[in-house]
């Protein structure tokens, strides 16, 4: 067991290393100025000292990205949910969701100021938007892709409504639901730190407009580094959740 | 119990079944044998209620099922265990429909049928045969007491297949259930039942009916016997005859 979790990933971590190694000896080689490209080292030491005032950034960031990926995913189902059950809804607004998909959700950040100020409004509609969509999408291809020799089996039985979409389709669908919420998750850490871009007093992509605009980047890179790194807890704990719900992910074995 | 009354049924414009008529009678075991096409998969859907008759009647203990879901219990011949459920889960599906859940007959019917030590295994731990097993155990468990096979043995090789009709008499014994069944195997349909009803090809009509005299319980070197052999001639002939 631990001598495949090695083989998994000691050869990235491998190629990390050699690429920080490059990356190092190349900055002091042709002496590249700090605020150009800053070596590994030096993002390193500037990572120490900026802790502290780094913090509140972070927490501000987390905070936003954990809120607007649990709006997002809460209306997202629940939108699929209706439309799935509510033909007339669906034949309704299931094309604009398609054509909605392809509008950046970034593009609407102008308006959303204009209407709703600098505040936590716009930024959590931002994230909301971008964690709807994944979740709204996969979770309502595979509520109308329910396996059809169960469906046949539970209308056969004489299952209500009720029964057929708590008892299989919903479940049918999680496997879904948990792609769409690993994609949501990544998406959510990405479009707060953007939405932070608009105006805001802390997060990350304060920190990093600030950092960039005094050309300190090595503090750039932090925040680069945080923001990635944050995105991949959040995909890991949905993994964990997946994994919990492992029992769901058997659905494709059904002949 | 269940009565099948000059039942047609045209789907896209072709005639599917015509004039329909046979009878399931309290704990008797029925099979409907034909050539594909010849409407048997339509009959289940019609007796319950996928479908309606175009014309004739379908009645369970007198009353009318046209269109009425829920009165039978039903074994397709495809995969139906929920995989997300434990074997025990599953068989309690359908009665979880219907709103009583009975976990301690469940664990008895696992024990008669010597399913005890998967009761809480996933299906894709089950081989075909012991999927299969729990299919009818989940049939039998319902409350309705006429069960629809559905060529449930089709996907199964042959060793596995008798042992499975060995032990779906063994175990159909032991309640008061009817059987409707159906089969490609003329063999398979001698051995399990007491009636057997003979479909043309497509529309699918009756063409005569058998009633089979061997007596119960029914052991697997009944295959081999001459008696056994004049039956199947007769099936045959009966199928062949124009």
């Amino acid at each position: 067991m631990k001598k495949n979790v090695f083989k998994r990933i000691g050869k990235p971590v491998a190629a990390i290393l050699v690429f920080m190694c490059l990356w190092e000896a190349g900055v002091r080689f042709f002496t590249v100025e700090e605020w150009f490209l800053p070596a590994p080292s030096s993002i390193i030491f500037e990572g120490k000292a900026v802790l502290p005032e780094f913090f509140p950034h972070f927490a501000a960031t987390f905070s936003l990205s954990i809120t607007g990926f649990l709006v997002g995913s809460l209306v997202g189902l629940a939108a699929a949910i209706f439309l799935h059950l509510n033909r007339w809804g669906r034949e309704m607004f299931y094309p604009f969701l398609i054509v909605s998909q392809n509008i950046p959700v970034i593009v609407l950040a102008p308006l959303l100021v204009i209407w709703l100020g600098f505040g936590a409004a716009p930024k959590l509609i931002i994230i909301t938007l971008a964690c709807f969509f994944p979740i709204a999408m996969s979770t309502l291809q595979a509520l109308q892709q329910t396996n059809r020799n169960l469906s046949f089996y539970m209308n056969m039985m004489g299952a209500t409504k009720r029964q057929i979409f708590w008892k299989l389709k919903f479940p049918y669908a999680i496997p879904s639901i948990m792609a769409g919420l690993k994609i949501a998750a990544t998406y959510s850490v990405m479009a707060a730190v953007i939405s932070e871009w608009l105006g805001a007093q802390k997060g990350i992509g304060v920190f990093m407009t600030v950092a960039s605009s005094s050309y300190k980047t090595s503090q750039v890179f932090i925040a680069i580094l945080v923001t990635m790194l944050l995105s991949l807890a959040f995909f890991g704990l949905i993994v964990l959740l997946e994994k919990a719900l492992g029992r769901f992910q058997r659905t494709g074995e059904i002949s | 119990m269940l009565q099948l009354n000059q039942v047609s049924k045209v789907i896209q414009e072709k005639q599917i079944l015509e004039n329909i008529t046979f009878s399931v009678e309290a704990g008797e075991f029925v099979t409907l044998i034909g050539p594909s096409g010849s409407g048997k998969s339509t009959i289940f859907s019609l007796i319950g209620g996928m479908l309606a008759p175009d014309s004739g009647d379908i009645s369970l203990r007198k009353q009318s099922i046209i269109k009425q879901r829920g009165h039978i219990s039903y074994m397709p011949q495809e995969d139906t265990l929920f995989p997300w459920r434990t074997v025990l889960q599953n068989i309690l599906l359908v009665q979880e429909l219907q709103g009583n859940a009975d976990q301690e007959k469940a664990y008895r019917m696992l024990h008669k049928a010597g399913l005890q030590s998967v009761t809480h295994a996933y299906p894709y731990e089950l081989s075909g045969g012991m999927k299969q097993r729990v299919s009818f155990i989940r049939a039998l468990l319902s409350p309705q007491s006429l069960l629809c096979l559905d060529e449930p043995f089709s996907a199964l090789d042959e060793f596995t297949r008798m042992d499975m009709q060995q032990w779906l008499l063994s175990i159909w014994k032991q309640s008061n259930a009817s059987i409707l069944f159906v089969t490609h195997h003329i063999e398979e349909a001698l051995f399990l039942s007491d009636k057997i009803v003979v479909l043309t090809e497509a529309p699918g009509e009756v063409k005569g009916m058998l009633e089979i005299p061997f007596s119960r319980p029914r052991k697997r070197n009944l295959l081999l016997t001459e008696e056994f052999l004049k039956w199947k001639k007769q099936v045959l002939n009966m199928i062949w005859r124009t």
